[in-house]
This record gives structure tokens, sequence and C-alpha cells, in this order.
């Protein structure tokens, strides 16, 4: 590659950019509409309850840093 | 990936004879080892650990001292472009018949592209934002790992449908003490579930509502098999399970639910030269997820 590195501002803008984009893909509509309204399963015990996903922890790499 | 492949290297296939390429396209179960002499020394370096110990010297020389092995085999076997191999994800590359296998072997995995937007310095030849594909990448379905933990019957009784509080009395004279520890028995979770009984039920539904508690985890793990390999897994782990289950490999409690793309330079590699003095001053507003710690 000719010319200088890329910045340090232009890197963690990418990897912001690319990690916000993969979370984006993660959080899909699927997820979006069970977290708004449920989904409902039968359990192990066979009664059936709706569940509602919440995100409580996240533990990562800061790497967009 | 077959032997042609191998021997379409310069260097493999100068230093390999063409009587050795015949055998060894008969052999092709130890590909893309090109012998059993060579399989087995190869399975002996990868997986026996990084350190040595007695017992991996030993089997070392059950190798090298098995009658069958054959010192000649071995002798010229391309072991760097091996290990390259071994380190590719064949899924990466290949047509769609190999993506179906892998798709297969783990049912749910999704392959999506990635592409960033990356901006440009106005002094550049190509001034403004520019969209960049980085890669792909391996996720699942949040929604199918959920179902799949919940039809599962052997985790399903040790699962926290509700969150409670947990208290400790030392002795019969002292004051209730709060016992904190799991994530079913934290304010976070018993916030969450008491705000989704409080919320609109969904219309015509009276059955039990019920917080499944996602707890997500990432680390960049750098792999010490198969050359400089990296790996940037998300594991998502369920707070309705105790930590003391969770924290066991053997229980298999933290699904992989993504394998992250991280930017390297060589993604830069189709740039133009001009990166000198870009800065980013835009700055995009963040998709801002919203944990609750």
């Amino acid at each position: 590659m000719k010319g200088h590195p890329p910045s340090k501002q232009l890197m963690a803008h990418c990897r912001r950019e690319l990690l916000h984009t993969q979370w984006e893909v993660l959080l899909d509509e699927e997820f979006l509409i069970a977290y708004k309204h449920g989904i409902v399963v039968v359990c192990c015990d066979g009664n059936a309850r709706r569940f509602y996903p919440r995100l409580l922890t996240y533990s990562g790499d800061y790497k967009e840093k | 990936m077959d032997f042609r492949d191998l021997c379409e290297d310069s260097s493999a296939s100068k230093i390999i004879s063409p009587q050795q390429q015949r055998t060894e396209l008969g052999e092709h179960k130890f590909l893309p080892y090109p012998n059993e002499s060579s399989f087995r020394l190869g399975h002996w370096y990868w997986n026996h650990g990084i350190q040595k110990s007695r017992q991996s010297f030993r089997e070392l020389l059950d190798i090298v001292g098995d009658p069958k092995f054959s010192p000649d085999d071995v002798r010229h076997t391309p072991w760097h472009k091996i290990d390259e191999i071994l380190g590719r994800n064949d899924f990466d590359e290949q047509d769609e018949g190999d993506e179906a296998e892998w798709m297969d072997v783990d049912s749910g995995w999704k392959k999506t592209t990635i592409a960033i937007s990356v901006p440009f310095h106005r002094n550049t030849k190509t001034p403004g934002p520019q969209t960049y594909v980085v890669g792909d990448l391996y996720h699942r379905s949040f929604v199918s790992v959920i179902r799949e933990k919940l039809a599962n019957a052997d985790d399903n009784q040790h699962f926290h449908y509700e969150p409670f509080e947990l208290f400790w009395r030392p002795t019969d004279t002292c004051a209730d003490e709060r016992v904190h520890g799991e994530l079913y028995t934290s304010r976070a979770f018993l916030d969450a579930h008491r705000e989704l009984q409080e919320s609109p039920r969904e219309p015509g539904c009276t059955l039990p509502r019920v917080v499944v508690a996602i707890m997500l985890w990432s680390d960049a793990t750098h792999l010490t098999s198969f050359g400089d390999a990296k790996l940037w897994p998300c594991y998502l782990c369920f707070g309705n399970e105790s930590k003391y289950r969770r924290c066991r490999p053997t229980n298999h409690l933290a699904n992989h639910v993504a394998y992250f793309q991280s930017v390297r330079l060589c993604s830069f590699s189709n740039l133009p030269s001009l990166l000198s003095d870009l800065f980013c001053s835009c700055r995009t507003p963040l998709r801002t997820l919203l944990l609750r710690i």
C-alpha cells in the first residue's frame, strides 16, 4: 500500500461502523418482534408461556475505541 | 480442495515427483496431507497441545517407530501449505454446494455480507463516503437459540422462569440479609420482570409472561492452531440459569451466536493511495444498544 497508513481516527471510525453494522444484523427484525410481542413456546412441562428476550448484560471487547 | 489444487503451488509441484503424485492422488483420505506418515505427524503436532510432555513424546516415538512410517514420505511434505489449507474456511470461498454442507452441520447459521461506509478526506482522489465490503458475518438467529434452549428438557429443569429475591438470615435474631450472586436474583432481572408484568398484554393472550435474560459475551481469540487465524466469537448465555451451571464447559450453556469480522489494514488494500490526513469528522450516530446492566 502506498501513502500513509490510515489515521487512528479513521480506523476507530471503521471499527465502530463495522461492529454496529454487525449488531444491526444480529438484532434483526425477528428479534425485535420477539422483544416487543414475545414468542409463545410450549415448555417441557407442557405449559405454554410467552417469552420476552431482554438483553441484561453485554461484556465484550471495546474494539471500536 | 483436492490434491491438484495443492500441487498448483509452484513450490509444492517442484518437489513432489509425478510418481509420488500418482500414489498420493490415490490416498485421498489423508488430504490435505499427501500420505499417512505426514498425516500422523501433522495430527500429532496440532492435536497434542502446545506444550511438550512425556506422554506426547511417547506418542511421537510411536509414530516414527511404527514400521509403516516412511521418512521418505515426510521429507518433502509442504507443511506450511497444508497448514494454510487447514486454516482456511472452505465455506468462505467455495461454491454453494459446500456452503450447504456448512449450513447442515450447524443448522441455523446464516451468512451476511457486511459493508461499511468509509469517509475520504476532501483532498483525496475520491472524496466523500465510500462503501467497502469487509467480509461475511456468520451468525445465528437469537430467536432460534432461545427456542432451542426452551425446548431442551435437560436444561429446562434448571431454567428460572421468574426472578426472586434471595435472603440470608445468619441467626434467628439477625435481620434478613439480601444475597446477590445470580442474575435471576438481581435487581435488573426483577425490574425487567416487573416492567413486563405491568405492560399491556398481547390482545387476547392470557399466557404467563417470562423474561428471557440474555447475557452476551464476546472476546477476540487468537487461535494457537493453524497459523495466524483469529476469531472474534460472540456467545449468548441465559441469566435464567445459574452461573454455577453456566461456568461448567461440559454443560454447554454458552451458545455461539456470531463470529464478528474485525477491521484489518489489509481490508483497505483496495483503497486509493491518498490515505494521508484522512480523518473522520463525521460522528455517525451510534445505533445504541439499550443495555441494562
